[in-house]
């Protein structure tokens, strides 16, 4: 089913029209398995290599702070030959070339493999949040936001768009075994190329949604089910500290995790 | 000096200031800050203004843009929207929101709680707001609350855990009661978990023993008196930070000894 196919094209359009507004346009070409991809990283990659906060002062390059603008989106494919495997295009600055500079982002993710379908989409869009999986890499996002920071550690170590490109489809790869393929696109310039990523993106997040919400009225689920019976009538704000209970709990787990056993 | 380059120090370290309003809190935990900067023994310096009245950010000479009272009423907001979408973001947006809400200069970060608009108790998302910040605390050394009167409100929203909690009073007998109240709070009623309790007398012209004697009636050990300087008056008058007060100042000086022997040489 080639249900974001149409967006390949227009992403190739876009990136067209930046080209041909005389925009720096770098291809970068890795290679496929995980551990070729792995091989010859400046940073560690894999879970819990990064779980402290990037403060600013130990920054080499902000990207996507929101005074500067971000966008940031994925989608797939069940065709894996409509998309060139391992590939990297970085339009604008890289991040050796802009010490403390702040970057406005974009980051597309595209993801492609014969046995790729709805039901994986959501395990993408979490995959994306690879918050501590790369050393010296931090990133906070939101909805089709992305801001993130560069360490000056990682930086003299030679983190670069290939090295964060590398790290991504190696974790993408891993933790996703229907991704066979998988190409991506920075856009580093400016502001202004941004605007027109994002409409791509709000597009195919329109999308997303729509099938998630069909999904979620196929299995009957309500959200507010429990405002409805039982004791919770007495509380009309309980769904909210049900939902954040979760939340909690959830987070809890990730930062025992992440903390590993204590030294102190 | 960037944080950086500040000493890494022996242990984290976590300071709250508490007492009865307008006994110059701010003041001294502005001037805390700047003795903390001058000494380099800090390590990553993170701030947070927990009173609602958000006076230290003027009084350290930052601008804040976003509180985490902010943050709250968001949270509120989505987990009342029907979209389950950003309910399952949640989570994820909880972080970038209170990295947005992260003031960042070279030497320091400040984090402004702010004022909680909606009104209900909401506890879990106090819980969630408390592990993000305790989360964002991991990557700071050194760690200062500026707090209001109460100390309930630090234990609900900010931390669980004090190594030291400082409690600020004028030389009236109001300030000693609130002092007193202070510490009935952390000893019997055990509204916050906190290793050692200390006060210091500001604003003090001489009285110094009778003063000492008061706070050893209500059992609290005194850590040092803060004599009053006219230089803080104008500095607060004519809204110049506390921090750029002159290093010979009395005020300075005497919470640079206050800060020496009992915050970073604990």
């Amino acid at each position: 089913m080639a249900i974001y196919d149409a967006y390949l094209t227009k992403l190739a359009e876009y990136v067209g029209g930046l080209r041909q507004k005389g925009r720096r346009v770098r291809e970068i070409d890795c290679p496929s398995g995980v551990d070729k991809l792995l091989e010859g990283l400046p940073v560690k990659v894999g879970p819990g290599t990064n779980s402290d906060v990037i403060l600013r002062s130990d920054t080499f390059v902000e990207m996507g702070n929101p005074d500067v603008g971000s966008s940031a989106f994925l989608f797939w494919t069940d065709s894996p030959a409509l998309i060139a495997d391992g590939r990297i295009t970085l339009i604008g600055p890289d991040i050796p070339e802009s010490p403390g500079a702040s970057l406005p982002f974009g980051q597309v993710l595209i993801m492609a493999g014969a046995g790729l379908s709805e039901k994986d989409h959501q395990k993408l869009e979490h995959t994306q949040f690879v918050a501590d999986q790369i050393e010296g890499y931090m990133i906070r996002s939101t909805s089709q936001l992305i801001w993130s920071r560069v360490s000056k550690e990682a930086a003299e170590k030679g983190f670069c768009f290939e090295t964060l490109g590398r790290s991504l489809m190696a974790i993408f790869k891993s933790e996703v075994p229907e991704v066979e393929a998988m190409e991506i696109l920075f856009v580093t310039s400016s502001r202004e190329d941004l605007g027109p990523l994002d409409d791509i993106g709000a597009q195919v997040k329109k999308i997303y949604k729509s099938i998630l919400v069909a999904d979620w009225k196929a299995r009957g689920f309500d959200a507010y089910v429990c405002s409805y019976g039982g004791d919770c009538k007495t509380c009309p704000d309980q769904p909210v500290c049900d939902e954040i209970k979760e939340v909690v709990k959830v987070r809890k787990q990730m930062i025992s995790e992440s903390e590993g056993p204590s030294d102190s | 000096m960037s944080m950086s380059e500040s000493l890494p120090p022996k242990k984290k370290r976590l300071v709250a200031v508490s007492g009865k309003g307008g006994t110059g809190k701010t003041a001294f935990t502005a001037m805390m800050t700047r003795a903390l900067l001058d000494s380099s023994m800090a390590g990553r310096l993170l701030l947070i203004d927990a009173d609602p009245a958000l006076g230290l950010p003027s009084a350290i000479g930052v601008q804040v843009k976003r509180t985490m009272g902010q943050v709250r009423e968001e949270i509120i907001r989505t987990a009342r929207s029907g979209s389950q979408e950003e309910k399952a973001q949640l989570g994820e947006m909880l972080d970038y929101m209170v990295l947005e809400a992260l003031i960042e200069t070279d030497s320091f970060a400040l984090l402004a709680m702010g004022r909680t608009e909606t009104q209900g108790c909401f506890c879990p998302v106090n819980d969630l707001l408390r592990g993000a910040i305790e989360m964002l605390s991991r990557s700071f050394d050194t760690i200062i609350i500026d707090g209001e009167a109460g100390v309930e409100q630090i234990n609900r929203q900010v931390v669980r855990h004090l190594d030291t909690l400082i409690v600020v009073s004028d030389a009236t007998a109001r300030g000693l009661q609130t002092a007193s109240l202070i510490r009935r709070m952390i000893s019997d009623d055990r509204v916050i978990r906190c290793d050692k309790l200390g006060l210091v007398f500001n604003r003090v012209q001489g009285n110094e023993e009778l003063l000492r004697r008061s706070a050893g009636e209500i059992g609290i050990e005194v850590l040092g008196f803060v004599p009053h300087d006219e230089a803080i008056g104008q500095f607060d008058l004519i809204g110049r930070p506390i921090t750029e007060l002159p290093a010979g100042s009395p005020g300075l000086v005497a919470v640079r000894a206050i800060v020496e022997g009992h915050v970073i040489g604990q």
